[in-house]
């Protein structure tokens, strides 16, 4: 019998005349971890809320077919023992924090299905002991990282002792580090304490070793649902988007065997060889940005500590480097909107001497979370917006920029109701449309599906092309390595690498691509898997 | 500190801040408003509120002399003059009513400071959830949003300032007009992230059973002596208001019998016992390495 078992379930949300799942069949075994993945929008999280009950009896809808745990339905378990039997850690560690101190967060659970007390305090600190963060057991969740508010979330479903904690892109908020810690933790859970694992993840490549099955989605329909072997083997090349970077380029080798993980991959191609990449040719156009000696500070400490850099006119710079490292004040105070000494000079002018209006008028500036600039009934207004602010009145500028991102047949929708990708590009065009000389983006890949990421960075590419300078924080090495021609790494508030690929993720330890970390002991400048696929020479090993 | 703080009951500090609070408002005897400041000082600069204590004192002088123009400008009543001008008498019991207006107002602020020292907030949702979970989820989720908003305010202000918005336009009309995109944002924000805790709370079994307590506070001694000396406090006061004991009006006469007397004295004696026992309740135990 099936630990978890969905039979014919169907979907549809409160006043939704479209299925949002469509007769989904599925089965998890115990101690199994399941990887669900698939495009935004296909019904993952959805999927994932009729397991744990919210859908139906928190959002309400219209539910077809059957939820069974433990081979009982779920219509017939009652919300305390659901809570104790399975529970879900969501993709915002900010929004599912209630409490304000750590300790008492991973109570708060307990107390709600009514643990005996005498019990809670042991749980608590013994769930904390486990995922090894006791030392940040009394302190204010607030004060806390990105990964740490994460980490105690985990915690607190690990206090129940479930039996199965559903995760819902649970390292989509989180830099690099922090997200593999995450999954350290996960992969503890799963092997010491035997807990079934269910994951929805866009992003594979972090999960897909853990996984004992790959489920995979798209339009509320199950398209693939079982082991990673099948999976590898399938010929359905919508699969070939889910899976992570070194197997589709096994795929690529044709090597028929799956490889189980990165080592074995690099096994598998150590005969491989590779032409030598083409040098990438330098930028040699005029400084469009000189800083000199900057320092900015962010509350109490130094973020950006005496950074020398000349930025050029046509350069598309990927602004790498872990959380906190000074990334987004470096950006802020180019914007002018944060103060510094030392000094920016944009096209010759000092940042510090001109109005934000005008600065705004040369740099455009996209915050992490497009939503911000979403306040209008239509995409057309939205673009308008901007350039009435500005006291622009040539309209023809409005469709001009919703062709050339795209969107121009989506100009009389609201702009809430798009994708998240058109979303975004509604962003970029509310800042674009005043045709600014640079384009600065904050993090802009955060929480998009792959596609959308690959559509955005062709998007990006094309205004670079046409003479945009970008600048771009990401904590994405494999998007940046794909669209990036320059890069910049940042630690602690300094800058401790600039370049270009070569220069910057050729060297890189952490910081560089997947692709590079698997083939930089054949060939250590390439970087993206379209390179790897056309410098490869074909020998008889791989055949 | 903190620790001895945090093992004073919520009811116990509860009650404190109500008796005192119920004392500031309905009594306008300088020595009585003068003896609740003792206790309250005391547990903040014990609790090392300090500078916090200065800076409110600081920030309320302006407010206190700003009080005493205006009541000095409009408030003929009183019998003392201290100075005639433009043949407007100023008289002394308006400037003292004055000044003990704005010191009760202080103490208002000086008594919610110390709830806010005394009451860890978790400890606070702990005690209140297991008697009414529904209320103090709505009220836990609300005051989690506020300094959310503010920080959203700040971000958003930015981003529209560089999308053109004008923020330091002149006219109500038009301030209105530039925040409503602003708003907007907050409002949807707001919304989802409200929805996303609920979601959140009802997969952990929220609301599903009878509510346990982790670190269930028991009453201790301690908690018995704040109770019995704010019930004693309390009720002197009542006893003395209904026997005419403390009947002191500033404009009536300004008469130092009626400021201290019996009743404001006992008043002004239990104010002082309380604060020296809040004292001995925090104070800190001593290690000696023998």
């Amino acid at each position: 019998m099936s630990y978890i078992k969905l039979e014919n379930l169907d979907y549809y949300y409160p006043r939704e005349k479209i299925k949002t799942l469509n007769n989904i069949n599925f089965a998890v075994d115990q101690g199994d971890i399941v990887l669900i993945t698939g495009k935004s929008g296909s019904g993952k999280s959805t999927l994932a809320k009729c397991i744990t009950g919210a859908v139906p009896d928190f959002y309400g809808g219209i539910v077809g077919g059957n939820v069974y745990i433990k081979g009982e339905n779920i219509r017939n378990i009652s919300q305390k023992e659901r809570a104790k039997e399975i529970t879900m850690v969501f993709q915002d560690p900010e929004r599912q924090l209630t409490m304000n101190r750590v300790h008492r967060e991973i109570a708060f659970g307990l107390e709600n299905v009514g643990t005996p007390e005498e019990k809670i305090k042991r749980r608590v600190f013994e769930s904390l002991q486990f995922t090894n963060i006791s030392h940040i057991a009394y302190r204010d969740i607030v004060s806390l990282s990105g990964g740490e508010k994460q980490k105690v979330a985990i915690t607190a479903a690990l206090s129940y002792m479930p039996n199965c904690i559903i995760l819902d892109e649970p390292t989509s908020q989180l830099d690099p580090s922090a997200a593999d810690e995450v999954c350290a933790i996960i992969k503890k859970i799963n092997i010491e304490l035997g807990i079934t694992i269910i994951v929805i993840e866009q992003r594979v490549d972090r999960w897909f070793d853990l996984a004992d099955k790959i489920s995979v989605m798209e339009d509320g329909n199950i398209i693939f649902y079982g082991e990673k072997e099948s999976y590898y083997r399938s010929l359905d090349k919508r699969l070939l988007d889910f899976m992570p970077t070194y197997l589709k380029f096994a795929k690529l080798l044709k090597i028929e065997q799956i490889p189980e993980d990165l080592k074995q991959m690099r096994n598998s191609i150590k005969k491989l060889k590779f032409k030598n990449p083409i040098d990438e040719v330098k930028n040699s156009g005029d400084i469009i940005i000189d800083i000199k000696h900057l320092f900015c500070t962010y509350e109490d400490y130094e973020a950006v500590k005496d950074l020398n850099v000349s930025i050029k006119k046509g350069d598309f710079i990927g602004i790498l480097g872990a959380n906190g490292a000074g990334k987004s004040t470096f950006m802020k105070a180019i914007m002018g909107i944060k103060k510094y000494s030392g000094s920016i000079k944009v096209l010759g002018r000092e940042v510090a001497k001109l109005k934000l209006r005008d600065i705004a008028g040369t740099i455009g500036y996209v915050s992490q979370n497009p939503n911000d600039y979403l306040t209008k009934e239509t995409v057309y207004e939205e673009i308008k917006f901007t350039l009435d602010n500005f006291n622009i009145n040539d309209y023809t500028l409005i469709d001009e920029v919703l062709k050339s991102f795209d969107i121009y047949d989506v100009k009389d929708k609201n702009p809430r109701d798009l994708s998240g990708g058109q979303r975004q590009r509604v962003a970029i065009a509310s800042i674009m449309v005043v045709k600014p000389k640079i384009l600065m983006l904050d993090e802009p890949t955060r929480g998009l599906d792959i596609k959308i990421k690959e559509n955005l960075g062709k998007m990006l590419k094309k205004i670079n092309n046409q003479g945009t300078t970008v600048l771009l924080i990401t904590h994405d090495t494999d998007f940046a390595g794909e669209f990036c021609s320059e890069f910049m790494l940042m630690f602690s508030g300094e800058k401790v690498a600039i370049g270009n690929r070569e220069e910057v993720l050729g060297n890189g330890i952490f910081y560089t691509t997947t692709i590079n970390k698997l083939i930089r002991s054949r060939e250590k400048n390439i970087f993206t898997l379209k390179q790897a696929q056309e410098l490869y020479v074909e020998n008889e090993e791989t055949k | 500190m903190r620790k001895k703080l945090d093992n004073i009951h919520v009811f116990s500090t509860l009650v404190l801040n109500f008796v005192l609070l119920i004392l500031v408002i309905c009594s306008d005897n300088p020595l009585i408003i003068g003896g609740i400041f003792i206790p309250i000082m005391c547990v903040l600069v014990v609790a090392g509120k300090l500078s916090s204590l200065k800076r409110s004192i600081l920030l309320f002088i302006p407010f206190a002399i700003l009080t005493i123009i205006i009541n000095l400008i409009f408030v003929t009543q009183g019998k003392t003059i201290i100075f005639i001008l433009f043949n407007r008498a100023f008289t002394l019991e308006a400037f003292i009513y004055a000044l003990s207006l704005s010191f009760k107002l202080l103490l208002v602020i000086l008594i919610f400071m110390l709830l806010g020292v005394m009451i860890d907030s978790d400890k606070a949702v702990s005690f209140f959830s297991s008697v009414m979970p529904k209320t103090t989820v709505t009220m836990m989720v609300s005051l989690k949003m506020f300094p959310q908003m503010k920080k959203r305010m700040t971000s958003l202000k930015e981003i529209y300032s560089i999308r053109g918005v004008d923020f330091k336009v002149k006219g109500l009309k038009n301030k209105i007009k530039t925040y409503v995109p602003l708003l907007s944002v907050i409002l949807e924000d707001s919304l989802e992230s409200a929805f996303d805790i609920g979601e959140s709370s009802f997969v952990r079994g929220f609301l599903s059973s009878k509510r346990t307590v982790y670190d269930r506070k028991k009453f201790i001694n301690n908690d018995y002596i704040i109770l019995f000396s704010s019930m004693i406090l309390l009720g002197t006061f009542i006893i003395i208001k209904a026997l005419g004991k403390d009947n002191f009006n500033v404009y009536d006469d300004i008469n130092l019998s009626k400021i201290i007397n019996k009743g404001s004295v006992t008043i002004f004696i239990l104010t002082f016992v309380l604060a020296g026992e809040l004292l001995c309740i925090l104070k800190e135990k001593k290690y000696v390495i023998h």
